[in-house]
């Protein structure tokens, strides 16, 4: 007996080893969150998720304002400049070049598709479902991020579940273009588009909201992108209606001049549009001091490595200040909100910048406040230039000239020429998103009007002159929209894929390749012939 | 028997051992408690032998001598002629011989009637005895393990246990000391690299436990400290330390290392002892590189003002240019400051121990307590430590002991930054500081206050004033509780289960001044003027090792020892970082959340293992020996689908087997006719074993919180699930040779193997679409050949005066054979280490020179040019450095790196001499290595000439004019062409010899009803060192990383130290 209880005994002893295994083996970490533990069933988890999109979004920011402003007639490197952004200002990219590397897209949009597929969007509070407007804000991120790639490297790897182990990080993943990929965001994005728009309320001084990129003013880039120009106007009106979303009046910058003779001095009150709080800041990627990724482009703007082109100043330079039809001269305002040069009048100069000639770029101070840091993506004049570029295409070259000039509001849309065209883009009746008799309008200025003064009022200079036919009055205001985006947003990041979309449009190349190949001031024909070639404006994959 | 079974399929993955088991089980029980036919019936045959002992000296026979057969039983003693007569069961018997005053000696009988056995006195080692090894003490392994005694150990003045390994295990163990300072540490490799990203340090078992040792791979506050959790061992109560290099397999995935046993004092018997042990020592200041003095340093200084671009108004500026003995500040510029004095001063050591050994027939107890308290050469540096331990062996009831252990130890540190750290290193700063300027502040009359004063116009610190107001420590504590129950089912068959419980909490805090140091500008954050940090780490170890040990002798000529167990491991480890700038005053100096740029960090980290392992060593007539051992590992670091694991319950386990032999030829009948062998034994064996030193959850996909505008947390994906990832493998042979010759009088081991490592640990880099870099992956492969060699001479025996010399040798060659993801190159210190196929882990990569251009026109005509961050060429010029363009297109790049040397030795280890002259022993330890190569970080910086530090006296020899032939390139501020870029110019022949410790010691005559014993004993250690290195101390370590080898970063160096102690037994 005694025996059997010690085969018994030494039996256990051996056999609870290989027992409960999956208990001992088995290791939490508290600063860890495991895949498995992360399911996002409430909206406390979808947070965290969203502002980890947010932090590594911010690592886009740079990038955005460089690709798209570098490699455009109006910004240009400098001397400093290290060789990686000489790069990209010579379209000539070596591996290493850090600003061509795709992984931090695809970082968030491996995060963004993460918040989509795990999200319980029937969650809901009180009947409200927050969570609902989490999955629209990582979706319209997501999209955002996309056409980014998409515009940057000319096709994309289309995924949309999240990639968490190796298998799926090691598979091939379709690639697509843009027409492809497009598609596939505008039917992604279509249904979300009057979801509210996330509030996580502020950091510190930041408004959270304000990295929620907009679903509607995505889907209108992805139509026009597309040429569906009614989709994108109707979409990028919604925006302005939903939103009550103007050109303000307030934002006006003016000279006083003394007995309509003399320019005296100026109000730079259109300056203001930059700053990260301002009301007409649609969507910004925003750093802090304190955490997370800081942005270098002011750094870099500031030790000259980039600088304004030639081109982009003689731009502000060359337009005309119209005070009347008598008083006129002096260039356009939205030039010293946009670069700085010493020995302008009211010149003050930052402290540590040795005094030169050279002028540089002060938007990005602008965009850094001491309290908040960020870059603007999107804003209330790149929409209406958006929405002039999509019903100029839809044949009302008038209305979309309204907006560089006069402003959309029901007073100045009335007139017959314009009328007469939004009737027959409507069939007959006048097509909602072209109706701007709602009293949210209003207050509508030209957006030339907030650095040209009171060019509103001008019959000589700033018209469409009489052309022999309407597509030539399209190409006409065409141009003179993409006139306006460089003196309204240059150096906001926008400018070389502006100019791809037109030449593309146009089937021209040598609409982007004369524009661009202008700023250099040697190899002017080699870089024409360079940029003839749309492969070329394309970084290496 | 791969992944995703279901549980039908599972059993029939179980390896065959464990299938077997309870069958096993069974069977040992049954064999424990039933006999062998044979065993009694069998007559037993009687062979007689009859011997003569002696003394090897005189030849005058020994009286009173024991003689025992080590096979089967019988025993005997001499009568006063020294004769003897042994009946013995076996003519291949095996005796022992031992005699008052003499070391124990065996001797085989090989078929021999006759015996004559010279004797040699004790103070001669003696080969043999039993060995600690894996199942207890051993009389004869089949694996070659090295084991030490503490009395083998004659380090008195050590106060950690790798000091002993490394003096007395110099060839067994290649160890490298990381400092200077007392108790940091050294970094180990057994048996050359078996890792390259995951941990190469060998597995520590202490009385049993595997040593939880986290916190020694963690990043300390203080700049060259390394905590070591072997200092919370206090040496006095080690019994023996034992390196196990092969033949480890029931330590599986976590001994591919080596395994290093240490074994702690326990109660021998009912007589109480005590042990006091009292130690007092001094340590000298080390001899620094000499730099320049105040009148060479004020030229060097305005020459390279003039190579700064600086308009003339701001070199005016610059106050040492003054030269008006009037001006107010004159006084301030002209000193001759020996910054050295200012921060070194003359260490000193005491140490105090006492320890009592003692019980009854229910309880052995060791017990002991002591103090050993260090001030640094390095002012204000101390350190204090506290130990206490006691070990008791219970008799609960006849068949149930158990064995108790309780340590708890404290270690207290003052602490200061080391190494080149050019803000806030003491050291450092002693040879980088302007020796005109002062330590302390001038009135505006010129005269010296006792304030000190702040960094200089050139932004170098004041390292008198760093010392005074940093508040920079390290409290470190371990405590340690276990407990071993052991019951015995018969005299064959026990069972034991060990519980343990090891916590390693560490304590530091950082307050750097901001009077002394400059401050800097932190970017994306702002100015910092002083910086306060707290770290707490905690590493806790729970433990069970749960075994059921069988030995029995079958018959004569059979015996068979085996064990089954299971252990189970956790190891938690937490750090928690804060720290804020600008706290307002040195005053405060503890961390605020309001101070500016506040941050907090942390890691808090989990992993848990479990092993399943079995062994079983046999032998024949003690002849022939044959050992077998494995182990089936789970760990929670292993992916569930691992390509080398059977998946059994869900998770991965891997097996790890061992096999080993040995044939101990010296017993054997035809040896008669080798009359010179004593002992001869080959040995020959193959093991796997693992290295499951994979960073915690690398398996898995996690999110890690990211901090965002101001206070937010966001989280984000940071690693991807990889269910293949594995221990790295590490495939060993080995064979061996024992041999005692000519009377005993040359006795050596020699050992030679081979092994290939292979599932390298390794980053893979990931596809753009993941979003993340790379994943921790399994792939590629090294290997490791060399050789081991010890021998132990005794040099002379007369009467009154014995001399013995003994030496080991170690060598590994290391080769990388395949990897995955190609070349890897790993920068650090300024310098890159590469990582290449055909070459040893660890190679500098860099540049080769040739010379300096003494001219212009030998410039041009070279025509070598840098490529600028902006595209555009700069040209080396008259008094550039001539860079070897290796690509031959005369832009110097990256791509003209070259393999410029090679850390690892050809060869390394230690001899010793000792001499006895009636009751004075001297002893001497000489410790080398040859033929590795030193990264001297530290001149690298010194001969930089790019900035306004201070610089070696080499700099001396500097090109400064069109046609001067030098070494030295010229000095220009800010180094445009990279004169001091990591190249051949700062690689070293890091070979050495240096006497590590002489010592002496004299048993005094004393006996007494209360002292039993007294030695007094003197010791120095350091007193030379040969070599050509340029630096301080040839041997450097950066970390325990076999990536991070051979580079001398600056930290304090060994010196001279002197000791003088005295042990008394009651």
């Amino acid at each position: 007996m005694k025996k059997l209880n010690y085969i018994v005994l030494s039996l256990l002893a051996s056999t609870f080893a290989l027992t409960s295994c999956d208990a001992l083996l088995n290791a939490d970490s508290e600063r860890y969150t495991f895949e498995q533990d992360f399911q996002m069933k409430s909206a406390h988890d979808t947070i965290y998720s969203m502002v980890g999109v947010f932090s590594q979004l911010q690592k886009l920011g740079d990038r955005y304002i460089l690709l798209g402003e570098l490699r455009s007639e109006l910004m240009e490197t400098k001397d400093n400049a290290s060789k990686y952004l000489k790069e990209i200002n010579d379209f000539n990219y070596s591996k290493e070049n850090p600003y061509i590397n795709q992984k931090d897209y695809y970082a968030v949009i491996n995060s963004c598709n993460y918040i989509t597929h795990y999200v319980d969007t029937s969650y809901s509070i009180l009947s409200d479902k927050a969570m609902m407007r989490s999955y629209a804000a990582a979706k319209a991120i997501r999209a955002w991020t996309y056409l980014q790639l998409a515009l940057n490297f000319n096709s994309v790897y289309y995924y949309t579940n999240p990639i968490t182990t190796v298998a799926e990080a090691t598979k091939t993943y379709p690639s697509i273009g843009l027409g492809a990929l497009a598609d596939s965001l505008i039917a992604d994005l279509y249904p979300l588009r009057n979801i509210n728009t996330m509030d996580l309320g502020t950091f510190g001084a930041f408004k959270v909201k304000q990295t929620v990129l907009p679903i509607k003013f995505i889907l209108g880039d992805l139509y026009l992108w597309k040429g569906d120009y009614a989709n994108a106007a109707k979409s990028y009106y919604d925006l302005m209606y939903t939103n009550s979303l103007t050109i303000s009046k307030d934002y006006i910058s003016s000279w006083t001049v003394d007995s309509k003779k003399v320019f005296q001095n100026y109000t730079p009150l259109w300056n203001a549009v930059l700053e990260p709080n301002n009301p007409e800041n649609i969507a910004t990627i925003a750093s802090s001091a304190t955490y997370g990724q800081q942005f270098t482009v002011d750094s870099l703007s500031y030790h000259y490595d980039i600088a304004p082109s030639t081109i982009a100043i003689n731009k502000w330079a060359q337009t005309i200040y119209y005070v009347d039809s008598i008083t006129t001269g002096e260039g356009d305002l939205r030039a010293h909100g946009s670069y700085y040069q010493v020995n302008e009048k009211n010149s003050t100069l930052p402290n540590s910048y040795d005094p030169s000639e050279n002028p540089y770029i002060t938007k990005y101070q602008t965009m850094n406040t001491n309290t908040e840091k960020c870059l603007v993506i999107y804003r209330n004049s790149l929409l209406y230039l958006r929405y002039a570029e999509a019903v100029n295409r839809l044949g009302c070259p008038q209305l979309a000239f309204t907006v560089l000039k006069k402003g959309l509001t029901d007073l100045s849309t009335r007139p017959a020429a314009i009328h007469n065209e939004v009737l027959a883009a409507g069939n007959g009746s006048t097509p909602t998103y072209m109706n701007f008799a709602d009293n949210r309008f209003a207050n509508n200025a030209g957006i030339r009007q907030r650095g040209l003064g009171n060019i509103n009022l001008d019959t000589r200079v700033y018209i469409i002159p009489t052309c022999s036919n309407k597509v030539d009055s399209i190409t006409y205001v065409e141009d003179a929209i993409v006139e306006e985006l460089a003196l309204e947003t240059a150096f906001e990041g926008n400018r070389f894929h502006d100019l791809m979309r037109i030449a593309m449009r146009r089937g021209k190349p040598e609409y982007l390749a004369e524009k661009v190949s202008a700023k250099y001031s040697l190899n002017k024909a080699d870089m024409k012939s360079k940029l003839m070639d749309p492969l070329n404006w394309y970084l290496p994959r | 028997m791969k992944n995703n079974l279901n549980s039908t399929q599972m059993k029939l993955t179980l390896p065959i051992w464990l299938r077997m088991l309870p069958i096993l089980m069974l069977a040992l029980f049954a064999m424990s408690t039933t006999t062998f036919a044979g065993e009694k019936g069998k007559a037993l045959q009687k062979f007689s032998i009859s011997g003569l002992v002696r003394d090897a000296n005189t030849g005058k026979p020994i009286s009173a001598a024991q003689i025992q057969a080590l096979n089967n039983v019988a025993s005997s003693t001499t009568d006063e002629k020294g004769q003897f007569i042994i009946n013995v069961s076996s003519q291949e018997e095996v005796l022992s011989i031992s005699a008052f005053d003499y070391a124990v000696r065996e001797v085989a009988v090989r078929g021999q009637k006759n015996l004559v056995i010279d004797m040699y006195p004790e103070t001669f080692t003696s080969f043999y005895g039993s060995l600690e090894g894996l199942n207890g003490k051993e009389r004869t392994t089949t694996t070659a393990s090295s084991s030490k005694g503490i009395n083998e150990f004659r380090l008195p003045q050590a106060i950690s246990p790798d000091e002993f390994i490394h003096s007395e295990l110099g060839g067994d163990v290649r160890s490298i000391y990381k400092s200077g300072n007392a108790g940091f540490g050294t970094t180990m490799f057994i048996r050359g690299l078996n890792s390259l990203n995951a941990n190469a340090q060998p597995l520590y078992v202490v009385d049993g436990v595997v040593w939880n040792k986290t916190s020694e791979d963690a990043i300390s506050l203080q700049g060259g400290y390394f905590m070591n959790p072997l200092t919370s061992i206090e040496v006095g109560d080690i019994e023996s330390i034992t390196v196990l290099k092969d033949g480890v397999s029931i330590y599986g995935s976590k001994a591919s290392n080596g395994v290093i046993l240490i074994k702690t004092n326990r109660g021998k018997s009912a007589v109480t002892k005590i042990d006091l042990n009292i130690m007092t020592g001094i340590t000298q200041r080390p001899n620094a590189i000499p730099v320049m003095n105040a009148d060479e340093y004020r030229t060097y200084a305005s020459e390279m003002i003039g190579t700064r671009g600086l308009s003339k108004k701001e070199i005016a500026a610059f106050g040492f240019l003054n030269t008006d003995p009037s001006s107010s500040n004159y006084n301030v510029y002209h000193n001759q400051t020996n910054w050295s004095d200012q921060v070194y001063q003359l260490g000193n050591t005491q140490s105090y121990a006492i320890n009592v050994n003692g019980g009854d027939e229910r309880a052995l107890y060791y017990f002991s307590l002591g103090y050993t308290g260090n001030n640094g050469i390095v002012k204000s540096t101390n350190m204090s430590r506290i130990h206490t331990r006691i070990n008791a062996d219970i008799k609960l009831t006849y068949n149930l002991t158990t064995k108790l252990n309780v340590a708890y130890t404290t270690i207290d540190r003052n602490l200061l930054d080391d190494g080149v750290n050019s803000r806030t290193s003491p050291t450092y700063l002693s040879m980088i500081k302007p020796p005109f300027l002062s330590p302390n502040t001038f009135t505006s009359s010129g005269t010296k206050t006792k304030d000190y004063d702040d960094a200089d116009e050139f932004g170098i610190g004041n390292p008198s004033a760093i010392i005074q107001k940093s508040r920079n420590y390290s409290r470190q504590y371990r405590f340690n509780i276990g407990l071993t129950p052991k019951f015995e089912f018969n005299k064959y068959l026990n069972i034991t289960t060990q519980f343990d419980y090891n916590l390693d909490k560490n304590k530091e805090s950082y307050f750097q001044p901001m009077l002394g140091t400059k401050e800097i500008y932190l970017d994306g954050y702002g100015y910092s003027y002083n910086k306060a940090a707290n770290q707490i780490i905690r590493n806790i170890g729970i433990f069970n090792d749960t075994r059921l040990n069988f030995s029995k002798k079958i018959g004569l000529d059979h015996s068979l020892k085996a064990f089954l167990g299971w252990r189970y491991q956790s190891d938690y480890f937490e750090s928690d970082l804060i720290s804020a700038h600008n706290t307002g005053s040195d005053n405060n100096t503890a961390v605020l959340s309001s101070y500016s740029f506040p941050q907090t960090s942390g890691t808090n980290n989990l992993n848990r293992s479990i092993s399943n392992y079995a062994s079983a060593n046999y032998n024949f007539k003690n002849k022939y020996f044959l050992d077998v051992a494995a182990s089936l590992d789970g760990s929670s670091r292993f992916g569930l689908e691992t390509k080398g694991g059977y998946s059994i319950f869900g998770h991965s386990w891997g097996l790890f087997p061992s096999i080993n032999g040995a044939w101990l030829v010296s017993s054997e009948k035809f040896m008669k006719h080798f009359s010179g062998i004593d002992l001869l034994r080959f040995r020959g064996g193959y093991g796997i074993t693992g290295n499951d030193g994979i960073e915690d959850y690398a398996t898995k996909a996690y999110y890690q919180t990211v901090r965002y505008i101001d206070y937010a947390n966001g989280l984000v994906l940071s690693n991807i699930q990889n269910e293949s990832l594995q221990w790295e493998t590490t495939k060993r042979w080995n064979v061996g040779i024992d041999l005692g010759l000519f009377n005993n009088t040359l006795t050596l081991s020699a050992d030679v193997y081979a092994s290939r490592t292979s599932d390298l640990l390794t980053l893979k880099a990931l596809n753009v679409t993941s979003g993340l870099d790379a994943y921790w992956n399994n792939g590629g492969e090294m290997s490791n050949k060399g050789y081991e060699l010890s021998a132990n001479l005794k040099v002379l025996n007369m009467k009154k005066f014995q001399w013995e010399m003994s030496m080991n040798v170690g060598h590994y060659k290391n080769n990388i054979e395949s990897l995955p993801e190609g070349d890897q190159v790993l920068n650090l210190y300024g310098g890159s280490v590469l990582t290449r196929v055909g070459n040893p882990a660890g190679v500098f990569y860099g540049y080769k020179t040739k010379g300096v251009f003494a001219t212009d026109a030998e410039a041009s005509a070279a025509n070598l040019h840098i490529v600028n961050a902006n595209g555009s060429y700069t040209y080396f010029g008259a008094g550039d450095i001539i860079f070897d363009d290796k690509t031959s297109d005369h832009t110097i790049d990256l791509n003209d790196r070259q393999i410029i040397g090679n850390p690892n030795p050809d060869f390394y280890g230690s001899f010793s001499s000792k001499m006895s002259f009636q009751k004075i022993t001297l002893n001497a330890l000489f410790s080398y290595s040859y033929g590795n190569d030193v990264y001297n970080y530290l001149r690298s910086q010194l001969e930089s000439g790019a900035d306004m530090s201070n610089q070696s006296t080499a700099m001396l020899s500097r090109w400064r004019k069109d046609g001067q032939l030098t070494s030295q390139p010229k000095a220009t501020y800010g180094d445009p062409l990279g004169n001091s870029r990591f190249s051949d110019r700062w690689i070293e022949d890091g070979s050495y010899l240096r006497l590590k410790t002489v010592s002496v010691s004299y048993r005094v005559p004393i006996n007494n009803a209360f002292i039993n014993g007294m030695d007094i004993w003197v010791a120095a250690n350091n007193l030379f060192t040969l070599t050509n290195y340029l630096g301080v101390d040839p041997e450097c370590s950066t970390g325990n990383s076999v990536l991070t080898q051979g580079i001398d970063a600056g930290l304090v160096p060994q010196t001279q130290s002197f000791f003088v102690g005295v042990k008394i037994n009651l």
